[in-house]
């Protein structure tokens, strides 16, 4: 049966290919996405494989367009998505055309870049020049002013020969630019190295350059250095080559240098128009690259896919077909079939391939076909540990109780609303939202589980309902069943009053549906009746989602053919847990419908009367805590009777006894099984010897099956034990940790009735045209805390109580969860999970 | 009606329906018919009402368990409001404010000896 409820079956076969088909019936299974290949080839090195040179070439056509995508990327050219369908992996010798218009494209850009780069560098070096030529100027001004400058440097400099009238002298100079950054400590090197005989003067650039390889902007200095003689020249020099200064020939001359100076600038424009032009072509190769990049991906990443199935397939001795291992559900076998058929036929190969069944003995994966519904449920139970083969699907009553123990929780119909709203926008939005293709991991998670969120909000909105809690605020929508009856001296001398139930403060109905809404006003008692209803309502939902998984087990035994396991390990579990808690949600429902007001007689000191009213109501856990001690405390009320219905003491007192006995039959009960199974197989494990021989292993003979059985007899005793241990104590311990549901549920409440009574209910209260626009601010806090708060943070902490619950306390009862996933080859997954690592 | 003359005192109802004052001495049990008629047609006939789509199975158990949880909830609240043992304490303001509005007038004196409990109602402050 191809539903939900256990995993599907799978077989395992054995797949022959022509070798010319291979490739194309490879890329129609990788289209389906059904069938798990084996790696036939475990110890071959991953460089000795048979398609070792394709997966190469693939390889090699990846990186080349990576590097076409960082390029379009840097340039911030939009890549085009694939419209519809992805395109099917190319044949074989389709590939030698992508490679060699990949190499095509590769090789102009790398052209274009280099081309870009050198003529950067040429503009760059003009530009500098052009700077230098400027504020050169400047210098040599100063310095052919001779005695106007106000540098005493200078005059340092100049001959001390008074006889000499030029006021210029035999410097020389080396003209260049620098990075701002290194000025300082280049002043001082050559103030050192120099001795102080070299001048240097420098002036800012004030526009940033680009630098050609790291297209950085950074900020230069124009510099000019005087100096005299050849050795300093040489010192100088060398200390701008370590300090990677530039160094551009400056003409002395005015004349000269004004020539220069124009030449510059023509260059400078020439070199411009060629750098456009360069950029102009380089972005046209790149959007012509744009339109198809993301095609080409995909088609080199499936024929990637296929060489590495192919390597993992065998070659047969003929050397003229592929052998494959793969894993098959059951239920697919002529969809595969049909698959196959078709590849062959593309691949014009004349002889069919063969799909066989194998026998086996190891463990298949664990398949469950689910849609988009089911499938986010299903990933929240393999998120603790993916089920045994065949064993019971604990997810499609997830897809109910998970809500529901969320909405127990949760219960505000207001909040309850808002994440219905939410989870139906994303359902009702949900293929636009899909195409958006969205980067962000949390979004990504919130949309997963639209379906979950959807159905979270509605159960809210129910228990809201139940709880009447909107917002902290009870609706009165069928009349509350409570009356007033004070009269008004005892409401004038008094602040704070109960009603009484045993009186005609109640009118002895309850409200139709829900909590009355007078809880909502009594702030001084609410939560004292609150949490005895939540906890009692909390511990009956907790026994019968127990009882539910236990009763689980019993298809899984079933299925399994484990008889025994029925009788010692499924009915004494059942009786354990209904015995116990069971009957304590019974004592609950007992003491709800016998303990309370009799109508008409109320007050009455009628001892009969006095027996079932609020007097004599018995504490549920003393009672229980007093069953299971065997103990029988005489009631402190003289009036009350000591039990809750006649026969009590009998009965508890069976149940603790009957269920203190089915310990040891779960403690026992298997191995003694186990044991005696072994010795009558030991018995009759010399005669079949001889019977194999003959038979062969067509039939399939348990006795190979059972060397895994024949296990230590102290470790079945020890894995028993652990067992009934954990069942025992997990009984008292899971029930308890139900109470998690009333405990979620009063903070929720209280965190509500905070938010509304400091924020909203200051605004509510404010007078006049400023308490309007009081109101108007309060409401935005009021807003932000209750979805920021309330839905979100509630909603993330009762999402994962709920979790909790279910992995341990109700899986704990049947689940195995000891299988593996298939993990079928397709090229689905496979191109998500890249789209993915590659964000 | 006889039937007023038979209690110790007078209470004026905010209604004088008699038929509803009759009602309030018995324990209603409609509500608790009606909606587990409901949730037992969904529990038990809804299913038979899915007959084709490849997703039966799973919806016949959805509805299965919905409607028996929220069967399940929404009884306990019935139940246990049924026979409530305790009663809400309220303000003085807000007592007042339920006479007026739901009736019961808080001006009705009612004769000594009177609804005394069995003795934790709270007359304190």
């Amino acid at each position: 049966m191809g539903s939900l409820f256990r995993s599907e079956e799978m077989t395992l076969c054995q797949l022959f290919l022509q070798s010319e088909a291979a490739y194309a019936c490879v890329s129609e299974l990788g289209e389906l996405g059904l069938v798990q290949f084996r790696d036939l080839n475990p110890d071959v090195n991953a460089f000795q494989r048979k398609f070792v040179n394709e997966v190469r070439r693939c390889d090699e056509m990846e990186r080349k367009l990576r590097y076409l995508e960082k390029e379009i990327r840097r340039d911030g050219i939009p890549m085009l998505e694939i419209p519809g369908e992805c395109p099917e992996a190319p044949q074989p010798r389709e590939m030698i055309d992508l490679e060699a218009t990949f190499e095509k494209l590769e090789n102009e850009l790398r052209e274009v870049n280099q081309n870009a780069e050198a003529l950067k560098r040429n503009y760059l070096e003009l530009t500098e020049l052009k700077h230098i030529l400027r504020k050169t100027q400047v210098f040599f001004d100063e310095h052919e002013g001779g005695a106007n400058t106000t540098e005493s440097m200078t005059r340092a400099l100049i001959s001390d020969d008074p006889n000499r009238h030029m006021g210029h002298v035999q410097l020389g100079f080396v003209a260049g630019v620098i990075l701002r950054e290194r000025i300082p400590a280049f002043e001082r090197m050559l103030w050192r190295a120099c001795r102080g005989n070299v001048f240097l003067r420098q002036a800012e650039i004030d526009t940033p350059l680009e630098d050609p390889s790291s297209s950085d902007q950074v900020y230069k200095s124009v510099f000019i250095i005087f100096f005299q003689g050849d050795q300093l020249k040489t010192r100088v020099k060398k200390i701008c080559e370590g300090f990677r200064a530039t160094l551009y020939p400056c003409p002395e001359s005015p004349a000269d240098r004004r020539e220069m100076a124009m030449g510059v600038m023509t260059r400078i424009e020439d070199l411009n128009t060629v750098l456009g032009q360069t950029q102009d072509h380089r972005h046209r190769v790149l959007v012509a690259a744009a339109k198809n990049i993301k095609n080409w991906f995909v088609k080199v990443r499936k024929i990637k896919a296929i060489y590495h199935t192919l390597n993992l397939f065998n070659l047969d001795v003929t050397q003229k077909c592929l052998i494959a291992e793969c894993w098959v559900p059951a239920l697919d076998m002529e969809t595969i079939q049909l698959a196959l058929r078709r590849g062959t036929e593309r691949s014009g190969s004349s002889v069919p391939p063969i799909l066989n069944r194998m026998e086996t003995i190891e463990d298949p994966p664990t398949y469950n076909r689910t849609n988009k519904f089911t499938s986010a449920f299903q990933h929240l139970i393999y998120a603790y540990g993916v089920a045994t083969y065949r064993e019971v699907n604990p997810a499609p009553y997830t897809v109910i109780t998970f809500p529901f123990l969320f909405a127990v929780m949760f219960g505000d119909l207001g909040h309850g609303a808002i994440m219905a709203a939410f989870g139906f926008w994303m359902c009702y939005k949900e293929k636009p939202l899909q195409a958006k293709k969205i980067d962000s991991e949390i979004w990504n998670i919130f949309f997963g589980g639209r379906y979950i969120i959807l159905l979270m909000g509605l159960f809210s909105m129910y228990t809201g309902l139940i709880y009447n809690d909107i917002f902290s605020k009870s609706l009165n929508i069928f009349g509350s069943s409570w009356r007033n009856n004070y009269d008004g001296s005892t409401l004038q001398s008094n602040q704070l009053l109960q009603l009484n139930p045993d009186s005609k403060d109640y009118l002895q109905y309850p409200y139709p549906f829900g909590i009355d809404p007078v809880w909502q006003l009594a702030e001084a008692n609410k939560i004292i009746f609150m949490n005895g209803y939540k906890m009692k309502i909390s511990i009956i939902i907790g026994v019968f989602h127990m009882l539910f998984g236990v009763c689980l087990s019993l298809w899984n035994h079933l299925y399994f053919k484990r008889r025994i396991s029925i009788y010692v390990e499924f009915i004494p579990q059942i009786l354990f847990l209904s015995l116990l808690f069971f009957y304590m949600v019974l004592l609950m429902f007992i003491k709800w419908t016998t303990y309370g007001a009799t109508p008409g007689h109320f007050g009455s000191q009628d001892p009969e009367i006095v027996k079932t009213s609020a007097f004599c109501a018995p504490s549920i856990l003393i009672t229980f805590i007093n069953m299971m001690l065997f103990k029988h405390d005489k009631n402190t009320r003289p009036q009350c009777d000591d039990f809750m219905f006649s026969g009590q003491m009998f009965i508890q007192k069976l149940f603790v006894i009957v269920a203190l006995l089915c310990v040891p039959i779960m403690l026992f009960g298997k191995p003694y099984f186990i044991m005696r199974e072994q010795k009558q197989r030991a018995r009759q494990g010399h005669q079949p010897v001889e019977g194999n021989a003959e038979n062969g292993t067509a039939g399939g003979a348990p006795v190979p099956a059972s060397g895994h059985h024949d296990e230590e007899i102290t470790e079945v005793f020890i894995h028993q034990a652990i067992h009934t241990i954990e069942f025992v104590l997990g009984s008292v311990s899971h029930t308890a940790s139900y109470l998690r549901l009333w405990a979620l549920s009063l903070a929720h409440a209280q965190l509500a009735e905070v938010a509304w009574n400091m924020l909203l209910r200051k605004g509510l209260m404010s007078n006049d045209y400023q308490g309007g626009i009081f109101l108007y601010v309060v409401f935005a806090g009021w807003a932000a805390i209750s979805v920021s708060i309330l839905v979100l943070m509630e909603g993330l902490s009762a999402f994962l109580h709920t979790l909790r619950l279910h992995w341990v306390e109700f899986q704990s009862k049947f689940y195995g969860g000891e299988g593996y996933l298939f993990q079928p080859f397709s090229f689905e997954i496979i191109l998500d999970s890249a789209g993915q690592a590659e964000e | 009606m006889a039937f007023v003359t038979e209690l110790p005192y007078r209470v004026a109802l905010s209604d004088g329906d008699v038929h509803k004052e009759k009602q309030t001495w018995e324990t209603n049990y409609t509500p608790i018919y009606v909606m587990t008629t409901i949730f037992a047609i969904i529990f038990f006939i809804g299913p038979f009402a899915i007959k084709k789509g490849e997703n039966k199975w799973i919806i016949k158990t959805c509805m299965m368990l919905a409607s028996f949880f929220l069967w399940l909830f929404w009884v306990t609240v019935y139940i246990a409001g049924m026979n409530p043992l305790v009663g809400p304490q309220l303000r003085n303001t807000t007592l007042a404010w339920m006479a007026h509005t739901w009736g019961e007038s808080a001006l009705v004196t009612k004769t000594s000896g009177d609804t005394s409990s069995s003795g934790d109602t709270g007359s304190d402050g």
